[in-house]
């Protein structure tokens, strides 16, 4: 009889999983292959591959809009239509945007980025140094924005009202007014900039510098520097946790993650990731940490509770960016 | 006349600063110890070795330069004239066992003129005196020793256990062991401050470098480095420390002062053995990988050259050839 009851219980446990189960959001992660012309569909729980879809020439840039479950690609064909909008369901291509500009795509790379509330996508061109603007309502081209040698990324201000563009030759950061899509300011540091991130309250500029392998810590209102943190050599992309207290630094030609804590503005522990770590994702939640392995063909899975890898997953050969998406 | 003082000064400073010395790199392809001249980037002579050449030292003993070289296996220690090129003695290994001894880290104490070498298969030190070459003890160390190190005054030698997370002290003028230093992580090549004040040891479990009061025993500070910090320096003039790191493929520069780290230098696949020049102003790196070696300039902390030679290159000693 207490068998039997006890069954039943743990029947009905196993039931209102399956329910929760349901009911919660799926996690993917989305990870480009340029040598390969597909982005790879990683099921985080499955911890594997779903899907492999064929994308244009090279894609070099994504970033996904949530709500409409859509992800943006950027790659090289030589067309004007070199975003592609796909359904995060079916992977269909939706739409290709037509870009206003028409070039020869063969070189360099495009990084692309959604502002805060979806309505504009920000296209960066790094080889022909400009910006491009659509508009999300209807995928068209808004406007042009020239940019100085070599832009590596955009990066948005919390607030929605400066983004911050790290130009690579010119050891400086773009600040673009988001209500005018003007460039209003730039900050010039001695190094080679290539990644920014801003701090929660919008007061703080995290820049990290390839030629002098370290993060700069930087006042935005006085441009004052606070600190300068050595990291690793290449310093190529920067993660802040949703929180505010942690900053990812993937150091490419070192293999590995330096963790920063920035309350005491100090490495926090590092992290051997995997051969040439090309690009870092974080869960919503910041409980996991991704990093694409560009030399290992494969993805880490790292636990930001202890700093190290769960579990890497095989992918394609040379992942490049990497996207983090729960739909 | 104060003059012609300064001006005869100021013609002899550079001269006795430009001292030249040479690198001597262990070849662990080709079995041979090759001996490099900086100053060219040019080898000079190459040294024929038994098999797998692990690790090598300079040394002065009675106002003479020496080399000593280890091997990867049970082929004894060698002893070399840094002018002549000649072998002056092969010192047989002690041990007992069929088993090989393998990897013999070295140290030399210029104050009890011992030579040390540990063997990290058997887990132990035998102790040689410089004399005739004379194996005088063996000491057990702690689980896989990885490293070893003499204190400037020649009261102690450590050696890092990295297995047993401790550092075995010995007492070098009777070689008797003192209580071991323990130690929170896995550690791994060790150096001493130039006035004994300060431990400096790698840990390979959280990458960090561990600055210990030698006197005390306890951390003063710890800096996070590169992946697999497997080397250290530390300058002559006691100003920098420099740790290469395996798998980061970089040097870390830290400002023993402000015991801050200062730099990260990246240099090429698998940096390893480190040794610093004799007037501070450069230090050296094996690049295990790439078959190299990379010229770090102190006053800048950046590579300023890499100087081909050795093939998988792990260690390097520097001599002035006299």
């Amino acid at each position: 009889m207490r068998l039997k009851k006890n069954r039943c219980i743990s029947f009905f446990i196993l039931f209102s999983l399956c329910l929760v189960e349901y009911a919660q959001a799926k996690e993917y992660l989305y990870v480009t292959h340029e040598k390969r012309n597909i982005i790879s569909v990683i099921d985080i729980k499955e911890k594997k591959v779903i899907k492999k879809i064929p994308v244009g020439k090279s894609p070099s840039g994504i970033a996904v809009f949530p709500e409409k479950k859509l992800l943006a690609v950027s790659h090289k064909d030589e067309l004007s239509e070199f975003i592609y909008l796909i359904d995060s369901a079916t992977y269909k291509i939706k739409q290709k945007t037509l870009s206003a500009i028409t070039r020869h795509r063969e070189r360099g790379r495009s990084h692309i980025q959604f502002n805060s509330d979806y309505t504009k996508l920000y296209v960066i061109d790094d080889e022909n140094n400009h910006l491009e603007i659509f508009n999300t309502a209807d995928w068209k081209p808004v406007k042009k924005v020239n940019l100085d040698l070599k832009p590596m990324g955009i990066t948005f201000s919390p607030a929605n009202k400066e983004a911050y563009i790290p130009v690579l030759y010119k050891g400086m950061i773009h600040v673009l007014d988001l209500e005018s899509d003007v460039i209003k300011d730039n900050i010039v540091i001695d190094g080679a900039p290539a990644d920014v991130a801003v701090s929660k309250e919008g007061k703080r500029l995290y820049i990290s510098d390839i030629v002098n392998s370290r993060i700069v810590i930087m006042e935005l209102s006085t441009r004052k520097i606070l600190k300068s943190i050595v990291v690793g050599n290449r310093p190529q992309r920067l993660l802040l946790s949703p929180d505010g207290k942690t900053l990812y630094v993937a150091n490419y030609y070192s293999n590995n993650i330096t963790v920063i804590d920035t309350q005491r503005m100090e490495a926090s522990a590092l992290i051997p990731a995997g051969i040439l770590p090309s690009d870092i994702a974080l869960s919503n939640n910041g409980r996991w940490l991704f990093s694409s392995n560009y030399d290992e063909s494969s993805i880490s899975i790292i636990d930001t509770k202890t700093n190290l890898v769960a579990e890497k997953i095989l992918v394609e050969i040379y992942p490049s960016r990497i996207e983090f998406a729960s739909f | 006349m104060i003059c012609k003082i300064l001006i005869i000064l100021f013609i002899i400073i550079p001269s006795f600063s430009a001292e030249a010395y040479y690198l001597y790199v262990t070849d662990g392809y080709q079995n041979r110890l090759v001996v490099i001249d900086p100053a060219t980037a040019k080898n000079v002579k190459e040294i024929a070795a038994e098999n797998s050449p692990f690790d090598v030292i300079s040394i002065e003993k009675d106002g003479k330069e020496l080399i000593i070289l280890s091997h990867a296996n049970d082929k004894g220690i060698w002893i070399i004239d840094p002018v002549t090129y000649k072998i002056e003695m092969q010192i047989p290994l002690p041990h007992k066992g069929g088993g090989p001894a393998g990897y013999f880290h070295l140290a030399y104490n210029p104050v009890y003129k011992k030579l040390y070498a540990v063997s990290r298969a058997l887990k132990e030190v035998y102790v040689f005196d410089s004399h005739k070459w004379q194996h005088i003890k063996t000491i057990k160390t702690g689980d896989m020793p990885s490293g070893i190190a003499v204190s400037p005054d020649g009261r102690n030698v450590y050696i890092t256990n990295m297995a047993s997370k401790n550092i075995t002290v010995v007492k070098s003028e009777d070689d008797t062991l003192d209580k071991p230093i323990s130690f929170n992580g896995l550690p791994n090549a060790i150096a001493l401050s130039p006035d004994g004040k300060y431990l400096y040891i790698t840990d390979e479990e959280n990458y960090k470098l561990f600055i210990i009061d030698s006197k005390s025993e306890k951390t003063i500070k710890e800096l996070f480095i590169g992946i697999a910090p497997r080397g250290i320096t530390v300058t002559p003039d006691g100003k920098h420390i420099y740790v290469s790191n395996l798998d980061s493929f970089s040097v870390t520069a830290i400002d023993a002062n402000s015991m801050e780290v200062i730099a990260n230098i990246p240099v090429s696949s698998l940096p390893w053995g480190i040794s610093s020049s004799p007037d501070s102003k450069r230090v050296f790196v094996c690049n295990y990988y790439e078959n190299s070696i990379s010229v770090i300039d102190t006053s800048t902390n950046k590579e300023i050259e890499r100087i081909n030679g050795a093939v998988f290159p792990t260690k390097l000693a520097i001599s002035r050839g006299k």
